[in-house]
Formats: structure tokens, sequence, C-alpha cells
């Protein structure tokens, strides 16, 4: 501090108009050069606290102030590069160090400066994400080249967290002269996320697919029959450690017949396993459902009505579903629980049709489960 | 040492980080540190408890502001309110997004939640034109978990959950909590009146919501939005879908685990998703405000709701059922109710800045 007060002293104090002398000059490039290497040392000792992948916390030692933490936290303050505001956080003194914690993570590619009493005392720049890291899409569902024309919602599936809030900026449904098709997907915020961030669940406009509504009457359904549609997922689209997708993405896909009926557990063809054994039991719906509603909602039950453990897979583009018990099938009867919330790809449940006609039909009974029993020989 | 000593402070601080974040709150009703993993609603009740919807947890909690100062309902006009915020945060306007925000109807401040694009999210409050940072661990909490669906606890292979429930609007009235959900699985609404305060016995009422559109068809129907209203001395549930027509529910009407049809009384118009609703009073008579994605705010007047005798029975042209006044007012993003007669807005503008500020039934 006190070589800074020289340096400054020696700049502000020169009389106006005066040649600097030699001996001057060379002791301001001495004090520059000080000064320039006091601000390096410093600046080194500002450290990222890290958790995870993320920058959480800035970690500052006492010594890089050379004053008491009573005299510093009042006065301390860390901000964006470029900004005059001071960010909202906490400043602690844990032992020998100031931790500055914001109340977000800093952001990847940042530059922070430390100020004390408005003077900036030292900078820090957060790294860029790891390339080698770079998120990309696993999954896009429904898997099959021809869905209803009524389809009702499409899953993307990623490797990493994504972030949030940007889907219809990065996902477009373009039709086969690769123009984009507006007004497809529902702008619904928040956007419907699983619990990892890595699954969104993206509807196609219900106001649209709902037969005589106006956004129906107006735009019609977002899909037509025979049509073929590329759905396409922009690279630019990053994860929540700022790092965008690998590549783009594309599913092809042409829409077909509308599906109005509802999945109909006890034309579901089963393929058993013997007993004895751990084989898969095979399950043929006839048609594809809802990947993940397919997984959530078939539990098998032994003759006790315990549910058994096992492993799901959804096989055959969603048309099959395959369970692995974890024990060997005994010989005797088996039962399959079906929550009435699966749907198919058109959002028709077990219950209900994602719309029913009333002049033409009534609703039934509605259940919760449904049920089929089979035996294991 | 210095590096001894660095890498320690850096463990501790890493371990202080670690337990600041403890588990969920398994049982309401008691007294805890609130976890929030998200914030994609909030509303305030009485006395300064703001309810926090955290979709991520699958938990509405209630948090002590203590902010019960009773304050004035000063007009605020802040310019590019979203710059602040961001600046406030250390980041850039393009990794925030605003979720929603409330007024704290006895201190009239504004509450703002915020996500940061990694979902961290954010409790923000005005004082002033000040921002300042709500730390929700650090006030009294109780919370409510709502997932209570059968199939709640579904893994895949990789064992993660699969099925949540976003909340997709919160409101408080009569002593209790109304929570509208959406699902990121199956199509279907699901819509809950919980006593306030919790009392841990998950008595909430669940209803099955289906929109029936011109006496032909009939849909499940997600809820977007919703605020409650008192037609011809008769409380209401007044909804909006995913698909905009506007629908009215009797509120004695709403029990355990009804099928409620809604009486839809408008469709707003196509492409939409409506935004907030809010009931502001003129000359003592009540009124809707709606915000929307692509239309201008919409004006209904309650009176004409209540003399809209049926359902809507006939096609209609552009938008149908009761009259609405379109506003000049486009692109609002969030807004709530500062007092009877003003509502405070965040509104993006022609010029691409997003403001904040506050309309009246004159600029209604």
């Amino acid at each position: 501090m006190l070589i800074y007060g020289q340096l400054m002293k020696l700049l502000y104090n020169r009389p106006t108009g005066k040649k600097i002398r030699l001996s001057q000059l060379l002791s301001l490039i001495f004090f520059t050069t000080l000064f320039a290497e006091s601000c390096r040392q410093k600046q080194a000792g500002i450290t990222i606290v890290w958790t995870g992948r993320q920058a959480t916390a800035i970690s500052m030692p006492m010594d890089f102030f050379d004053m008491k933490a009573d005299s510093v936290l009042p006065y301390l303050q860390v901000r964006l590069h470029g900004n005059a505001t001071a960010m909202l956080g906490s400043y602690k003194a844990a032992g020998d160090y100031i931790l500055f914690s914001p109340i977000i993570p800093l952001m990847p590619g940042g530059s922070y400066e430390v100020l004390l009493k408005n003077k900036l005392v030292g900078e820090i720049k957060i790294p860029l994400a790891d390339t080698g890291n770079a998120p990309y899409v696993i999954n896009i569902f429904p898997s099959n080249d021809t869905v209803p024309e009524n389809l009702l919602k499409i899953y993307l599936e990623f490797s990493a967290p994504m972030q949030e809030g940007q889907a219809l900026q990065h996902v477009c449904l373009l039709n086969d002269q690769n123009d984009t098709v507006p007004g497809v997907f529902l702008d619904l915020q928040p956007e419907l996320w699983d619990k990892e961030r890595t699954t969104l669940t993206l509807w196609l406009d219900p106001g649209r697919i709902k037969r005589d509504l106006i956004p129906n009457q107006k735009m019609g359904n977002p899909l037509r029959l025979g049509k073929h549609y590329t759905l396409a997922v922009s690279k630019q689209w990053k994860d929540i450690y700022g790092m965008p997708l690998k590549q783009s993405y594309t599913r092809k896909f042409v829409a077909g017949a509308r599906d109005s009926i509802s999945p109909i557990p006890g034309k579901w063809v089963l393929k058993l396993a013997p007993a004895n054994s751990t084989d898969p039991l095979q399950i043929n719906f006839g048609e594809a459902l809802d990947y993940y509603l397919a997984q959530e909602t078939i539990i098998i039950k032994d003759e006790k009505g315990t549910a058994i453990a096992g492993k799901i897979r959804i096989i055959n583009n969603g048309t099959g579903f395959a369970f692995q018990p974890k024990k060997p099938w005994q010989a005797g009867p088996y039962r399959l629980q079906i929550s009435s919330m699966l749907e198919d790809l058109a959002g028709n449940n077990l219950n209900r049709l994602f719309e029913r006609d009333m002049r033409s039909q009534t609703s039934g009974v509605e259940k919760d489960f449904f049920e089929k029993t089979f035996t294991i020989r | 040492m210095k590096k001894t000593f660095l890498c320690l402070s850096v463990l501790a601080a890493g371990f202080a980080l670690i337990t600041a974040f403890k588990p969920a709150p398994k049982d309401a009703g008691a007294s805890e540190i609130a976890d929030v993993k998200s914030i994609s609603a909030i509303t305030f009740g009485e006395d300064g408890i703001l309810f926090i919807g955290d979709s991520k947890s699958a938990t509405v909690f209630a948090v002590n502001t203590k902010d019960k100062k009773k304050g004035k309902a000063s007009p605020v006009d802040i310019k590019n309110i979203d710059q602040k915020i961001a600046a406030a945060l250390g980041t850039v306007v393009a990794n925030i997004t605003v979720t929603d925000m409330a007024v704290n109807p006895i201190s009239k401040k504004l509450y703002i939640a915020v996500q940061n694009s990694d979902g961290t999210p954010a409790l923000l409050r005005l004082d002033g034109e000040k921002i300042e940072a709500v730390s929700i661990k650090d006030l009294e909490a109780t919370a409510v978990v709502l997932n209570n669906s059968p199939a709640e606890d579904a893994k895949d292979g990789r064992g993660r959950s699969l099925r949540i429930s976003t909340i997709s609007d919160l409101g408080y009235a009569d002593g209790n909590l109304l929570v509208s959900g959406l699902s990121n699985h199956e199509f279907s609404s699901s819509f809950k009146s919980i006593p306030y305060p919790f009392t841990g016995k998950q008595d909430e009422s669940t209803l099955e919501i289906y929109h029936a559109a011109h006496g032909r068809f009939e849909t499940s129907a997600p809820i977007k939005t919703f605020t409650t209203a008192t037609i011809d001395n008769k409380k209401y549930l007044v909804a909006s879908y995913t698909c905009t027509p506007l629908v009215l529910f009797p509120m004695d009407e709403l029990k355990p685990g009804m099928h409620v049809k809604g009486r839809t009384v408008a469709e707003m118009g196509s492409g939409n998703t409506p935004i907030d609703m809010i009931t502001l009073m003129k000359n003592n008579e009540p009124f809707l405000v709606m915000a929307n994605t692509k239309h201008p705010v919409a004006k209904v007047d309650y009176k004409n709701i209540a003399s809209f005798a049926g359902t809507l029975t006939e096609q209609v042209k552009g938008t149908g059922g009761v009259s609405f006044t379109a506003t000049d007012m486009t692109n609002v993003m969030q807004m709530d109710k500062l007092d009877n007669a003003q509502i405070i807005m965040m509104q993006k503008k022609a010029n691409g800045d997003v403001d904040l500020w506050t309309a009246n039934e004159t600029t209604l």
C-alpha cells in the first residue's frame, strides 16, 4: 500500500508542463513494475471454490488485504466485469480467508472484480467448461418412424443437465421442404424437465390438437396426415456448465393416422418366461405407448399381491415392454397391474380418450387400475 | 504452508456448502430449513407468509418472511430490470429467467423469483429500487410434499425418478393454499386445496378437471394459471388452461376426488398460453386481468361472466364467449396485484428492454 501511495503521489503531484527527468522516469518504471508485480501476487491469492463442476465461491486470503477481517468485510464488493453493481451474496471470514458466496454459481467465462472501498484490488476469471465434456442427445421419443397425426408429446433425453427456459429457441420442426413449421410446440414456462434436468417434455400445442377449439380451427392440427417432418435440435443448446451440445441432432418421422382409441390391456400379447428362470416377460402392446408412462405404470405382482422386483425395458420402438425379475419366476399365477394413467402417443389413457366426442361416445366407469393375469409354468 | 491453509480453507468451504444442502423435508408441518431446489411459483398468504412452489422437490414451502411492516402501495418504475437483476447476481440477462413475482400485501414489497440457467433458484426483494437477496434457508419454514401419485417412486433403468409434477400456479384464499400442477408425463391436471397451516395429513383435495368445448369434445385440460373471485356472492376459481380457454369452477364444488367439469366462458385466441391472472376492482366492481404469451393483456368484466349463462356451445371465429377488452399492453412477462387498483408488471418493450412498472385502473 505504501508503494502504491508513493506511486500515486509521484503520478499525481508532478508539476504540469515540466519535463520528467531520467531519474524520475526510471523511478516511475521501477514503481510501476513493483506495483504490477504486487497486483499479480495479490491476484494469485484469489481462488475459485468449486462444487463439482460449478464455481460456487471466491476465496481471498486475509493477507491479500493487509487488514483485519472486520475492517475488510463491510467494504468488500465483488462484481461482474463491466458492471457497476455489487453482486448479492455472503462475505464470511473463515480462518485466514474471506469467502464470497454468490447467490448463483459464477458464470463460466465470466471475469469477476474484487473491490475494497470501491477500489479494484483483484480480478479472477472463471474458466470455460472442458470441451471434452460436451453434452449430447441420448434419445428422442417417440422413436417410431411413423407417429399419429395427433401426437401429443416429444421427449428429449440429454447426457447432462441442460439450461432451462430456452427449449423453443433450440428445437424446431421442419417440413419436407426444410421450412420451419410455426407454432407447433406449446410455449410453456416453466418447462417440463425431470428432476435431473436431463429429460425435457415438449407438448405439441394441445389447443391445435383439440378439434373445434379456435387454435385448431384457425391453424389446424400441428401435424398433417402423410407429411414428412424432421425434428431438429440445435447444437447451440448449452448444458448447465455452459458447454454446447457436441452436435446438432435430427429425427425424421411421418405423420400417420389419427389415434382415437384408448390402449386396451386385454389385447396385449404376453410372451411368458419359464418357471425358475430370470428370462424376461415380454408384452407386445400392439402400438407404441408413451415411453416413460409405460415404465411407470405397469407393476407385476405375485400370487400374494406383492410387487416383484426387476428391471424394466421399453423395446421395439415403444411397442413392447420387457421385465426381467431379480429372482427367478415361480410356477403359478401372476398379474399385471396397470395404472389407468398410461397413455399412447396421442394422450389417450386407459380410462379416457384425449378428446371424447360426447355425441357418439359415452364415458364408461373409470378405474384407477386395470389388471391382466398370467400363469408361469 | 500457505498452500496447506488454502487447501484446508477450500475444503472447509466446500464442506460448509455441502452441509448447507440438507435432505428435503419429509414431514409437513414442522418448522425446518427450507431446502428450495427450484421456484416455479410464489404467492403470499397472511402475516408475511410466502408460499414457494418448488417443482423439483414437488414441495410447497411456507416461509415466514417477517416482512410485516405496513407499507404504501407506491408505483414502481424501474427500467431494464432484467439487466439490474442479472448484474446483482453476477451474470448476464441471457442466463436468467424470472419465474414469478408476488407483492407482499402488507409491506407492498415486490418479491421476484429468478432461475439461473443452471437451475439455481434465487429469491429477490425490491426495497424501493434496491434489489435485495432473500435468504430462504435463514427463514422459518414449513412444507408440504405434493406428489402422492401411485407412480411417484417409479424409476428408470438408471435409478432416476421418472415423474415430476410441475407447479404451474399457486394461490391463497380463505385459509387454503391452492396449487395447480402439470405433469411432465401424463396429460392431466391436478388442483389441490391445502389448508394452511399445514396439518401434515395431506388432506388436500385433488381434482380431475375436464374441458368441455362447444358441447361436443371433452378433454382433459391442465391448468396453467388461476385466480379466485366472487361473482354474485358466490366464490369461483377462475382458471385458464394451457390451451387458453377461460373456465369457471364454483369453489364449493371442488371436493376431494371429484371429477369436475369447468364452465368454459371464453376462448382467448390461438397460439397463446396464459401467464398470470389477477382480480382488480373498479368502482367496487371486480374485473379480471389476464397476461398472455402471445396476446395483449386482456380485461374481462366479471359482470359479463356472471351474465354468461351457459358454457360455450357455438363455434366462433377468433375469440368467443364472454366479451373481453384487449389492452395495448403486449409482452407482459409477469404481473401481480399491488392493491385493488394497481398492478406491477414486468414487460418487454418494443425496443427489447424489460421494464418494471405499475399500471392502474386508468391505464388498464
